[in-house]
């Protein structure tokens, strides 16, 4: 009997800042999530009083307690924040704070408590896993052994402070990340603790950058904790990600080619991405949690989600049972 | 002396909250120097002479046009004026930023005096802003918080007068001074040379103040005004609401409209006649925040409030 | 707009399904949007039934109480009229009983010149000089023209031309990109069956651009016959076949043509538009065109957003001052 757990990303119901506030519009978008056949919303850090599902102090803010949260999910058929993802560049307006680096040993004491503040309420809204931005880009700084040893302490730290919550913490390694450099990611993973610190598998991000999800998986089978299942309709060929203010030339605007659109949710037009075969490839890594559906950023949020639901019910959910009978 | 037939005494600028549809969801005009080019173009189109927009712009214009001055060259290709106001949307709060509070005064001024710097490369009309933190933070409100409030302001404006821009207050209906007596009283402890007045239609009308009649106690003192219209009017505690009003207040999901509106709340012809009464010369801004909620479309919006702007309010006054 | 030409803007593309721009505030916003930008005549397109009520002047009529209340609806916008209005007889009307009539059966013709005649009527009657009409239907739903077919088709215009002239209306043959009247030739041959005192061509630079024909070339040749102009662009040309693919409508125009085209028309100025619109203005100007140039954008995008566009192109490209 396998583990496995779907849930879905929040991320693409919020394309702007003003977008996705009020309560309304929270429970919209997970009456369709669960109808689309998914058990557990994936949040993503974010901050200010038009970020009511972005961090612990706004989610009390906005439903009494965590608790409150935890009913209203429950009332539209969700069980559970299974992850949230958290990017330590983003500044904090609860705490005053500025964006702080893994890569800065001044920060790394900030990193390691905002960690644990998502932790402990992440542990009581039903999640497991604490998705964290594992690196700066790489237009930024290089991967040289200096910088990877400072992650590797940071995270591994990170790690150790939300297991006592019963969280893990799981690496995100997107296709602007400096890990994507040479085999930057492969040292890091050997320089962390592996009963601290796992790998979030996105299976875009790794697209774009030229890297076989599966391949990353058969290499790393007990490393990956966490799995994101996410379409790309481009590839970054021309290693792209290495211009300066990456995030905007290459993410937002596509690069020299004018990329329309990287992301996509599974099951879309000309998705670059196998998630029959990546699913099968987990389930002979005996992978066991959550594989949380993303677009990242939709036209049309709602009906992505039911696109996914389609790809869930008809392809990925037979594949999963069929292995459940067998094992 | 007698004008020319065709000179005109009021321009009108367009305030950037634009949303238009991407391959990927809703972008702003700030996504790519093509998106920026097609939001330009269209607020020409339809006659706008120059553009308004928020002082966080500002990175983005370092980063993808060279500087405020690169930016609005790019603003000028495109045959607008010039960028007339920007709004200084501060991040208000009791620890670090809060008007009420002379602990925080060095702080806000240290951050103007910085602003100032940055945009000292074009030139500017007004630096707007919202005089107070959001209501639930100030309140109780008292004459004594409103007099530190303005002593405040009047520093502010000191420093801005340094660059040759006008401090300017816009007085949103969920900020601490927002009611009809305390926005006197604020008033009556500023100094008119460095504080001036932002009438915005909308919410005032929400707040329950009539904006023609604050402008006209005014109008000596006004410098820009926001034009947009609203349907509903703040009741109960949706000014105080916690913890946010402008877009969770639970009687309401939208209270901006663009002018025009149907069932809009803004006298628009009366708000003009006192414009004319007042020969107020210079900018009016117009804006509609959040017209793409529930269907709308900011293009439309756009377009629809520049022709109320011509056929009804320029057959007033021009 | 103040210009030697005469400028309009096509409605068409605010109506993008059955059960939108039916209510008169919708309408109204496009109308003040297409004269906040400077356009104060409209093109209006036949439809059927209550949710098309632009689209039967006995609809129309039902809506604003005749020729004289749709103008006063049309004023309280500050558009001042409508330019033209586009009817095809080969689409079906609830209005007749659903018939489904072709210009290429001589049995059909005196019930389509009967039909036209209240559009020419109303169009009299609140001042439209154009009905721009489809002249014959798609070439995917029919055998290829005969040697007698294009005179039977120029037959049933002229017969319209002269009921709508006995109004004081123009008819206008509109060419479009999927119509069995297909290459330069055939319009050469149906412009040649029809009485140029009766009988126009509706000159649509981005169908031509689609269909093969090179729109400013064309109008050099046949200036004396174009008496209205559809001006919008495209990116993309049939690659010669396109059109008589089953179902083009849906097929080609809407399903991308086998090739993902996932949108054949264009505003002006678009990158990569295939029409020379500079060009083709000099043209008309060249020639003193003096009939309405519609700007029209079709189901593209976002009307507001295009037809904004639009006017910037002709405000700062085509040197077109706004009124």
């Amino acid at each position: 009997m396998n583990g496995i757990r779907w849930g879905y990303a929040l991320n693409q119901w919020k394309p702007q800042f003003d977008d996705f506030v009020r309560r309304e519009d929270h429970e919209r978008a997970l009456k369709t999530i669960s109808i689309a056949g998914f058990d557990g919303v994936e949040l993503t850090a974010g901050t200010g009083r038009w970020e009511p599902l972005g961090n612990p102090q706004q989610v009390v803010a906005n439903f009494g307690s965590l608790e409150g949260f935890r009913e209203f999910m429950e009332s539209c058929g969700i069980s559970a924040v299974c992850s949230w993802f958290y990017d330590p560049q983003q500044r904090s307006m609860e705490h005053l704070t500025g964006p702080l680096s893994p890569l800065n040993p001044a920060d790394m004491d900030g990193i390691v408590a905002k960690a644990e503040w998502f932790a402990r309420a992440l542990a009581e809204l039903g999640g497991s896993v604490l998705l964290v931005r594992a690196a700066p880009s790489a237009w930024e700084v290089p991967p040289d052994d200096d910088a990877l040893n400072r992650l590797a302490e940071c995270w591994s730290r990170v790690g150790n402070a939300t297991m006592r919550y019963g969280v893990r913490t799981a690496l995100h390694v997107d296709f602007l990340s400096m890990l994507r450099r040479g085999d930057a990611l492969e040292v890091l993973l050997a320089l962390t603790d592996p009963s601290a610190v796992g790998l979030a598998l996105d299976t875009a991000e790794m697209t774009v950058s030229g890297i076989d999800p599966c391949a990353v998986i058969k290499r790393h089978p007990r490393r990956v904790w966490h799995v994101q299942f996410k379409d790309a309709l481009a590839v970054d060929d021309a290693e792209e990600y290495l211009q300066s203010h990456a995030e905007y030339a290459v993410r937002q605007r596509g690069g020299t080619r004018e990329i329309p659109r990287w992301f996509a949710e599974p099951g879309v037009d000309d998705g670059r991405v196998d998630f029959a075969a990546v699913t099968r490839v987990l389930l002979d890594a005996g992978y066991s949690g959550w594989i949380v559906f993303e677009s990242d950023q939709s036209p049309h949020p709602a009906t992505s989600a039911l696109h996914g639901g389609y790809l869930l019910q008809r392809e990925l959910r037979p594949i999963v049972a069929a292995e459940s009978v067998m094992s | 002396m007698t004008r020319a037939a065709d000179e005109r005494r009021i321009k009108w600028s367009y305030m950037d909250h634009w949303r238009s549809n991407g391959p990927a969801g809703p972008i702003d005009q700030w996504h790519s120097h093509r998106s920026m080019s097609s939001f330009l173009k269209q607020i020409k189109a339809v006659g706008f002479d120059a553009m308004d927009t928020f002082d966080f712009r500002l990175w983005q214009m370092y980063g993808d046009y060279g500087g405020p001055a690169k930016y609005q060259e790019m603003v000028q290709d495109h045959g607008l004026e010039r960028i007339v106001n920007i709004f200084h949307a501060a991040d208000y709060d009791v620890r670090n930023y809060a008007p009420h509070l002379p602990e925080t005064h060095e702080n806000i001024l240290e951050d103007f005096r910085v602003t100032m710097g940055h945009w000292s490369s074009i030139e500017l009309d007004n630096i707007i802003v919202m005089p107070a933190t959001l209501y639930y933070d100030m309140e109780p409100i008292t004459e004594d918080k409103l007099k530190i409030t303005a002593e405040l302001w009047n520093k502010v404006g000191e420093i801005t007068a340094g660059y040759g821009v006008r401090l300017t207050c816009h007085h949103e209906f969920f900020c601490g001074i927002q009611s009809e007596p305390d926005i006197e009283t604020f008033y009556s402890y500023t100094d008119p040379e460095y504080v001036s007045l932002f009438v915005d239609t909308a919410q005032h009308c929400i707040a329950s103040v009539d904006p023609v009649a604050l402008y006209r106690r005014h109008a000596h003192r006004v410098s820009g005004f926001h034009f947009k219209d609203t349907r509903n009017i703040a009741t109960g505690d949706d000014h105080r609401h916690r913890p946010d009003s402008e877009i969770m207040a639970p009687t309401t999901g939208k209270w901006f409209y663009e002018m025009g509106t149907p069932n809009g709340l803004v006298d628009f012809t009366a708000m003009m006649t006192a414009v004319r009464d007042n020969e107020y010369q210079g900018w009016i801004t117009v804006e509609h925040d959040k017209a793409n909620r529930y269907g709308g479309d900011y293009a439309e919006s756009t377009a629809v409030a520049r022709w109320h702007a011509v056929n009804v309010l320029e057959k007033i006054y021009r | 707009m103040k210009d030697t030409l005469r400028w309009a803007y096509a409605l068409n593309q605010w109506n993008i399904r059955m059960d939108v721009f039916v209510r008169h505030e919708d309408q109204r916003r496009a109308l003040k949007t297409c004269s906040a930008l400077g356009f104060h005549h409209v093109e209006l397109a036949a439809g059927t039934g209550r949710w098309d009520n632009l689209g039967r002047p006995e609809v129309i009529e039902l809506n604003h109480g005749g020729p004289a209340g749709f103008l006063d609806f049309l004023h309280g916008c500050s558009v001042h009229g409508v330019s033209s209005m586009y009817w095809d007889p080969g689409q079906p009307a609830e209005e007749e009983g659903w018939a489904f009539r072709s210009t290429r059966n001589r049995d059909d013709h005196a019930a389509i010149v009967e039909s036209a005649k209240p559009f020419a009527d109303f169009l009299a009657a609140i001042g439209t000089e154009q009905l721009v009409v489809r002249p014959a239907g798609s070439a995917w739903l029919q055998p290829p023209l005969g040697a007698d077919d294009v005179k039977t088709i120029g037959e049933v215009w002229n017969a319209v031309g002269k009921v709508a002239a006995a109004a004081g209306v123009g008819v206008a043959l509109h060419y479009d990109c999927l119509s069995a009247v297909h290459s330069a030739d055939e319009v050469g041959q149906l412009l040649a069956a029809t009485d140029p005192a009766l009988v126009g061509f509706a000159l649509d630079t981005a169908e031509l651009t689609i269909g093969g024909i090179d729109p400013v070339a064309f109008y050099a040749g046949h200036a004396d016959r174009v008496t209205h102009v559809h001006l919008k662009d495209t990116r993309y040309a049939d690659t010669g076949e396109e059109y008589r693919m089953p179902g083009a409508e849906t097929t080609m125009l809407r399903g991308g043509a086998g090739r993902r085209i996932e949108r054949w028309f264009f505003e002006l100025g678009t990158e990569g538009g295939l029409v020379d619109v500079k060009a083709f203005v000099a043209t008309l100007r060249e020639h003193d065109y003096p009939g309405w140039v519609v700007v029209e954008s079709d189901h593209g995008g976002n009307p507001a957003e295009l037809a904004m566009l639009n006017s910037w192109y002709l405000q700062h490209e085509l040197g077109v001052a706004k009124s």
